[in-house]
């Protein structure tokens, strides 16, 4: 990006400034590097990626601009397509994984990319390579709601809460005070069921699908 | 036409006041519900994140045993998160014959039908926006409800994106970008709907509880934008919402203050009100952020 402070004067208008940022022309065909492009491709929710060329749509209508300064799947995108794995690591990761997936992106895109999942994808990729040297709330999240949905068929709302911050070593904050009475109160006017429906054979689906994961 | 009623984990939990309150109002206007009562998760987010093939594959049992079992021709979520699930994996198996396969052969693996893709998955808001509407429900109408002023919100995947939902490609479809079924449904009741601009934006409850205080942040500015607009309560379509908007609305209010209270009830509640329902089997007291205050002081409970 050229600095901000550079006269630039173009057919006779003075575009020196914030503006400028917005001409840099976009790279389509050029400097587009395939290593990391393949990996985010074979990730689930990754393969559309291709398909972008990079209009700005969806950072124009993102959600998270507004809340989370510098949030922009766009750039996310160019990142991996240009290859530039550092900036994306130093500068991105502890944005990429905040989409709250309200899909206003993958619905505006004009050439079919599915952002949301390709976004979600970029994050994934990111988790895969351990950049965040820790378990990720995603991850551990997304992990025990495989595991339940895969033995269970369905989920359980309090047991996936109390496993998640159990995983998360957050266990505590689930007996505070505000979350006891809150409990309670489910608890009492019939909301939360201590033995959730169950589903007749589900045995023989629970095990086909273990093997799918293998 | 025979519908099949796919309520989804949530609406067997903690909503289950929308559970309730959907059965109640189908029944009373007439929509034969068949619940598919051997339904499994439809695999939301995570799975979607995580594996592609289950994504597919948990929907599409739903499906084959709505077809199969139940023999309906149509399967109808009052979910935003199940609506979108089903589609999406109808809309795998139609553009891609390979996860198509996958499909077809985990369903026969474990000794179901041969599902195609080619349910009809209705959300129950749209399906009785077009099969109800309006008009039938103000002549249904024995306590109008003059005087509340409500916000209608129905949050993301019920509208978007358009390659699952077909919002603006399909007749029946609600407009994407502005909803409005559920504001003329509304109306209808005798409630006044406010405007205001967080109608269709996110509340959050995606991430709400990897990324809590993200999700707290955009929930309090639907609630306050709606109690800006001087809403006596806020309106939805949405399980997820729902628990991202009432039960965490406690959290949302020590972090972001009183603009962030606001009653929410779920869209079944207010009809079934005004058709005469008991506040009791609607759930009204369902909710932590308590609409029955209001609903009294107005002498509508």
């Amino acid at each position: 990006m050229a600095e901000n402070t550079d006269k630039m004067v173009i057919d006779g208008v003075e575009l020196t400034g914030i503006w400028k940022e917005f001409l840099p022309s976009r790279i389509l065909y050029e400097d587009v590097t395939t290593e990391f492009l393949d990996e985010v491709k074979k990730l689930p929710g990754g393969s559309t990626i291709v398909r972008c060329y990079q209009c700005g749509t969806c950072s124009g209508g993102c959600t998270l601009p507004d809340f989370v300064d510098k949030f922009n799947p766009r750039r996310f995108i160019d990142l991996v397509r240009r290859g530039h794995y550092d900036i994306l690591v130093n500068e991105n990761k502890d944005l990429v994984w905040k989409c709250v997936s309200c899909q206003r992106c993958t619905h505006r895109c004009p050439r079919g990319v599915n952002t949301q999942e390709v976004v979600r994808a970029i994050a994934k990729f990111l988790e895969d390579r351990k950049v965040f040297g820790k378990l990720t709330n995603d991850e551990a999240f997304d992990e025990i709601f495989m595991e339940e949905v895969i033995e269970d068929g369905r989920i359980d709302e309090v047991k996936i809460v109390k496993d998640f911050y159990s995983k998360t070593g957050r266990l505590k904050e689930m007996m505070s005070a505000d979350q006891l009475s809150l409990g309670f109160k489910m608890l009492t006017s019939g909301r939360i069921k201590l033995f959730g429906g169950k589903i007749k054979d589900w045995k023989k689906v629970s095990q086909r699908l273990k093997e799918e994961l293998q | 036409m025979k519908i099949g009623y796919f309520p989804g984990c949530s609406l067997k939990g903690m909503a289950r006041a929308y559970d309730e309150s959907t059965k109640i109002v189908a029944q009373e206007f007439g929509i034969d519900l068949m619940e598919i009562e051997d339904f499994n998760c439809c695999g939301a987010l995570e799975v979607k994140g995580s594996n592609e093939k289950l994504s597919y594959m948990l929907p599409a049992r739903v499906m084959d045993s709505a077809k199969g079992r139940f023999h309906v021709d149509a399967v109808v979520t009052p979910c935003n998160g199940c609506y979108h699930s089903l589609l999406r994996a109808n809309s795998a198996m139609n553009e891609n014959a390979a996860a198509k396969g996958d499909v077809i052969s985990f369903l026969k693996d474990v000794g179901y039908g041969t599902y195609e893709g080619d349910m009809d998955v209705r959300h129950f808001l749209e399906l009785f926006y077009n099969e109800i509407g309006p008009e039938k429900v103000k002549s249904a109408v024995k306590k109008p409800l003059k005087g509340l002023k409500v916000a209608s919100y129905y949050g993301c995947l019920y509208e978007r994106p358009k390659t699952i939902t077909m919002t603006g490609y399909k007749s029946k479809r609600d407009d994407s970008e502005n909803p409005y079924f559920q504001d003329e449904l509304l109306k209808a009741t005798g409630a006044e709907v406010v405007e205001f601009h967080a109608s269709a934006s996110c509340c959050g409850g995606a991430h709400a509880l990897q990324d809590e205080s993200l999700a707290a942040t955009l929930s309090a500015a639907v609630l306050s934008s709606a109690k800006e607009a001087g809403a006596d309560m806020l309106v939805l379509p949405c399980p997820l919402c729902g628990a991202a908007l009432d039960i965490k609305q406690p959290e949302i209010i020590k972090a972001h203050g009183e603009k962030a209270k606001l009653p929410v009830v779920y869209f079944t509640q207010l009809i079934g009100l005004s058709i005469g329902k008991n506040p009791k089997e609607l759930k009204l007291s369902d909710p932590i952020s308590n609409p029955m205050e209001v609903l009294k002081s107005k002498g509508l409970a």
